[in-house]
């Protein structure tokens, strides 16, 4: 266990800048936002033109408040992916391309206590750093909306809930594909993989072509896991009451948790050991 | 076999076609230590790297009666290294890095390493990456030198470093590391610094194990035979690998039961008798 805790700390001390890359470009954001308000008020535009304007029917402010809520997070849960596809080469092969690994499998810990804190840093570390900045995000967003438009809290908050737990998942999976590649490619791991995939796909479309075969489109298959949020269907909503709205975001759970919630934990795992395996069988020379 | 010792049986390493390491057997007695020399590329760190499970090849390597499995954790219980190259983390500080081997490390000897410390008067708040190649070296030993192991395997560990400080570390600091039951093994360019603190000697060449013998017993199958030139056929019928010509003189390294009338004899240092073995200039040692 103390091992494991050093392990993780020794990943924090090496990788912290880029794990909060997110908090980085979210702070600069938020400059840019304040310098904008800041323009506005001394225009003379006051903070209601920050008000929303028009005729929208009655419940729309919860609507906008929820995809207002989940647009800040599919924009920070693709910032936190590419950052994890980044943080996922640096954990597996950044000790090799500095040749210091060796300091560190000189010690006497196994190799998969060493994957498992770097696997753990990858996943928790990046979905933390996400919930953190995505959850303040949205207090600000739900709060600035509840005082504006009285739309409810109820719905900021799913918003941030679901996209949350969506994302979870599918940064599981996606830094579990990479993971892969990482300990496949010792060099250039993104740009190998992604090559990989597009590979398979072309070999499955000249089969298809040449063989009139019918193999399903790779890349189309592995879309379906990289969602980061789900639209829960307000479309179909005969009207916008808001007990009619949240009966549509509470039955959003069953897109969110469904079988292909299993099949990405599923994919992930078998990614995850297939990768470790390929990097035990590295040598260190 | 005996038990408290480091077996090498029948080890062969390939790099694609090029035999490395050519099915060298070696014993390492407890408690001695043992120097490696070899010219460059004679396989001394693939050797050393195949000694500590870092890369596959054939044979067997057993430490204290027990078979080493490649990248065994339990096995760096008992072995510590430092390599020929800084494999230090230089995206760590000093302090990190003692930090992080002390924590991880269960054979961490704090009262070895506040003295090492103290004694190689380390920056521990800069990073890695701003040290001298020289303190970097220093760095390493200390962290080394601070594990209550058994055997300790340096490759070219003074690499970098002053005069003052490698007469410092032959002298004074690996005489901390070693006790009555302890093993060195160390390969080095400067045989002349550590050859009389070497109780034994492995010639390498070509992946192959030439010599492994008790340095005072080697020392005195050898000698320095010198002729004036107007004589030197009387040397060179013994056909020596390698002779050198100055001040009127021929010397060259032979077996010390040759007796040459008129010769003068001198005593010949392991750099000496090595090249005498295997050819080649002082140089390359």
């Amino acid at each position: 266990m103390n091992q494991c805790k050093t392990l993780l700390k020794k990943e924090w001390w090496i990788n912290w800048k880029q794990l909060l890359l997110p908090v980085w470009v979210s702070l600069a954001f938020i400059g840019v936002c304040i310098i904008g308000l800041l323009i506005g008020l001394i225009k003379g535009k006051g903070i209601t033109y920050f008000r929303m304007e028009g005729n929208f029917p009655p419940g729309f402010n919860n609507l906008f408040l929820f995809g207002s809520v989940q647009t800040l997070n599919i924009a920070l849960g693709f910032l936190s992916i590419m950052v994890a596809i980044m943080l996922a080469d640096n954990l597996i092969n950044g000790g090799f391309k500095l040749k210091c690994e060796i300091l560190h499998q000189s010690q006497p810990v196994s190799l998969t206590k060493i994957l498992s804190s770097k696997y753990v840093f990858l996943i928790l570390g990046s979905f933390i750093v996400y919930a953190v900045i995505s959850f303040i995000g949205t207090l600000v967003i739900t709060f600035t909306q509840m005082y504006f438009t009285s739309a409810l809290f109820y719905f900021g908050f799913y918003a941030w809930l679901q996209s949350a737990v969506e994302l979870f998942f599918t940064l599981i999976f996606v830094c579990s594909l990479f993971w892969f590649f990482a300990c496949l490619f010792q060099r250039k791991s993104f740009f190998m993989g992604i090559l990989t995939l597009i590979g398979i796909e072309l070999a499955i479309k000249i089969l298809n072509y040449t063989s009139a075969l019918n193999i399903p489109s790779l890349l189309s298959y592995l879309s379906k896991f990289i969602k980061i949020s789900s639209d829960p269907g307000f479309g179909k909503a005969m009207d916008l009451n808001v007990n009619t709205l949240i009966s549509i975001v509470q039955a959003n759970w069953k897109n969110i948790l469904s079988n292909n919630t299993l099949l990405k934990l599923l994919y992930s795992a078998i990614l995850t050991l297939g990768g470790s395996l390929f990097y035990k069988r590295r040598e260190l020379i | 076999m005996t038990e408290e010792s480091y077996i090498v049986h029948n080890v062969t390493k390939y790099y694609g076609k090029f035999k490395a390491i050519d099915s060298v057997s070696l014993e390492l007695r407890q408690g001695k230590i043992i120097g490696l020399l070899g010219k460059n590329g004679a396989g001394k760190s693939t050797l050393m790297r195949c000694m500590l499970g870092f890369l596959n090849h054939s044979g067997e390597v057993y430490i204290d009666g027990n078979l080493i499995k490649r990248r065994d954790p339990k096995f760096f219980e008992k072995v510590a290294f430092i390599p020929d190259v800084s494999g230090l983390d230089d995206r760590l500080t000093v302090k990190q890095t003692i930090d992080y081997v002390k924590r991880i490390n269960p054979k961490w000897n704090e009262v070895t390493a506040n003295k090492l410390l103290e004694i190689s008067n380390l920056p521990v708040n800069k990073k890695v990456s701003q040290l001298s190649k020289g303190m970097k070296t220093k760095l390493y030993l200390m962290i080394t030198l601070s594990l209550d192991v058994n055997y300790l395997i340096l490759d070219e560990p003074t690499l970098g470093l002053d005069i003052a400080f490698r007469k410092e570390f032959f002298n004074t600091i690996l005489n901390e590391f070693y006790e009555g039951n302890k093993t060195i093994f160390i390969s080095t360019h400067q045989v002349e610094e550590v050859e009389d603190i070497l109780q034994e000697i492995v010639f390498i060449d070509k992946g192959k194990i030439l010599l492994h013998e008790e340095v005072h017993t080697l020392k005195e199958l050898f000698k320095i035979v010198s002729l004036p030139l107007e004589q030197s056929e009387k040397i060179m019928q013994y056909n020596p690998k390698v002779y050198t010509k100055n001040m009127g003189f021929m010397n060259a390294v032979l077996s010390s039961d040759i007796e040459i009338e008129g010769a003068i004899y001198g005593k010949a240092n392991l750099a000496d008798i090595f090249l005498a073995m295997v050819g080649g200039t002082n140089e390359s040692v």
